[in-house]
């Protein structure tokens, strides 16, 4: 009786042990996706596609039709605004795409779009809605990509990021980001500063990173302090993005 | 098994809807796949072996459908439907067992995803960032699985509890 307690044990450990070197492969954005793997994904895609973009405009009475023109109002608007940020930055190519797909908000962070590789998008490009950065893309299917929100905390991502402050640039990493205060951090940046001065101040991508394009908005500076040692700052910044509303986004493509 | 497979795909659809459409909501993050779950349970109350499988299978679905990962949510659904089938075996079918299993499979769900999480260094979030998580994660939850409950157990779908 007692072996075969020994042995359940034994099985068990065994399972955990497995479970945990297995979920070690797979707990990683840079999984190679396989042919299964694509086509799978397509084709939620598409049933999610389906059931929320066509099943909600579509299916409408007369009542809320008012309410559908506001939509497509604001819709609009975010498009035009798109196209106001298409022509300030010429040197870069945009693909305008739809959301179709969310993750849970906390652990994953990851949107699916409905454009893919047959639309000439790649692994790690920028994607941007009209208020700023909002992520990049981290895995491209046929039809579909899925795009890793900038608010995701994961640790192999830094973002180089940049600002103007007295005419002079100062650069730094975006390393974090806080749920409970809605805002990023961003690390080593060295120089002196006015604390009251700098509030405000855009935060950019620079460019230096390996996926991010040059340029892209953040958010704005909201404190700035020193850190341990006191030899660089840590500056908390407010997204310029409201990561709980994303309808229609942009992957910007050809700087990088 | 009709009812089971609708009832998962239904939640499914409808945690993406709230995902996208209503993401502004804070209180309600959905996790109703993880919810239908409990519900599955009343067809296979005799069919242990059969319940997990059905678990482990909707959680590799769950994966193909909102993650990257292949196994993850696979192998998180198949953790909580051990510990649903306890509590739902060794307690009276009713309201309060069906909240109670709610709250034990999201707390229980949440928390091996922060462990792998961390663990494996995909996310970095402090504790008092899964507390606040967490609050968010019950109420909407506690109120999807209530109109489940309260569906089922109206006189057309009585028999699928009383089973």
């Amino acid at each position: 009786m007692k072996k075969r307690k020994k042995h359940r044990v034994f099985i068990y450990f065994f399972i955990i042990v497995f479970i945990f070197i297995l979920s070690y492969f797979f707990i990683n954005d840079n999984v190679k996706s396989n042919f299964l793997f694509n086509s799978i994904k397509d084709l939620t895609a598409s049933i999610s596609n389906i059931t929320s973009i066509s099943f909600i405009k579509k299916d409408y009475s007369n009542d809320i039709i008012n309410e559908l023109n506001n939509d497509y109002k604001k819709e609009i608007n975010d498009l035009k605004q798109i196209l106001d940020l298409n022509t300030l930055n010429s040197n870069k190519v945009f693909i305008n795409s739809t959301v179709i797909k969310r993750s849970t908000k906390y652990w994953y962070n990851i949107i699916t779009i409905d454009k893919g590789e047959k639309d000439g998008i790649r692994n790690n490009l920028s994607v941007i809605n009209n208020n700023g950065l909002i992520g990049k893309v981290i895995k491209v299917n046929k039809k579909t990509s899925d795009i890793k929100l900038l608010i995701s905390n994961s640790n192999n991502d830094y973002i180089s990021a940049m600002f103007n402050y007295n005419n002079d640039y100062y650069y730094g990493l975006i390393d974090n980001y806080d749920y409970i205060k809605n805002e990023l951090t961003l690390k080593n940046v060295i120089g002196d500063f006015d604390r009251e001065n700098i509030k405000n101040i855009n935060v950019v991508t620079s460019g230096l990173s390996d996926s991010f394009a040059s340029g892209l908005l953040i958010g704005k500076i909201k404190d700035i302090t020193k850190d341990t040692f006191g030899l660089s700052n840590i500056i908390t910044i407010t997204p310029s993005v409201n990561f709980n509303n994303l309808d229609i986004v942009t992957v910007v493509v050809g700087d990088k | 098994m009709f009812f089971n497979i609708i009832i998962v795909l239904i939640s499914m659809i409808l945690e993406n809807i709230f995902n996208l459409y209503l993401s502004n909501i804070e209180l309600i993050t959905p996790l109703f796949t993880l919810i239908s779950l409990i519900f599955v349970y009343f067809y296979f109350k005799n069919n242990e072996k059969g319940y997990y499988l059905f678990c482990t299978i909707s959680g590799f679905i769950y994966d193909m459908f909102f993650t990257n990962f292949y196994i993850l949510n696979a192998i998180a659904f198949f953790i909580c439907s051990l510990v649903i089938y306890y509590i739902m075996n060794n307690h009276r079918l009713n309201y309060i067992t069906v909240l109670f299993s709610s709250i034990t499979a999201i707390f229980l769900y949440n928390v091996i995803l922060y462990i792998l999480f961390i663990f494996f260094k995909y996310n970095s979030y402090s504790l008092l960032e899964f507390g606040y998580f967490l609050k968010y994660f019950i109420v909407g939850n506690l109120i999807y699985s209530t109109i489940i409950y309260i569906i089922l157990n109206n006189k057309r779908f009585n028999h699928i509890i009383k089973q």
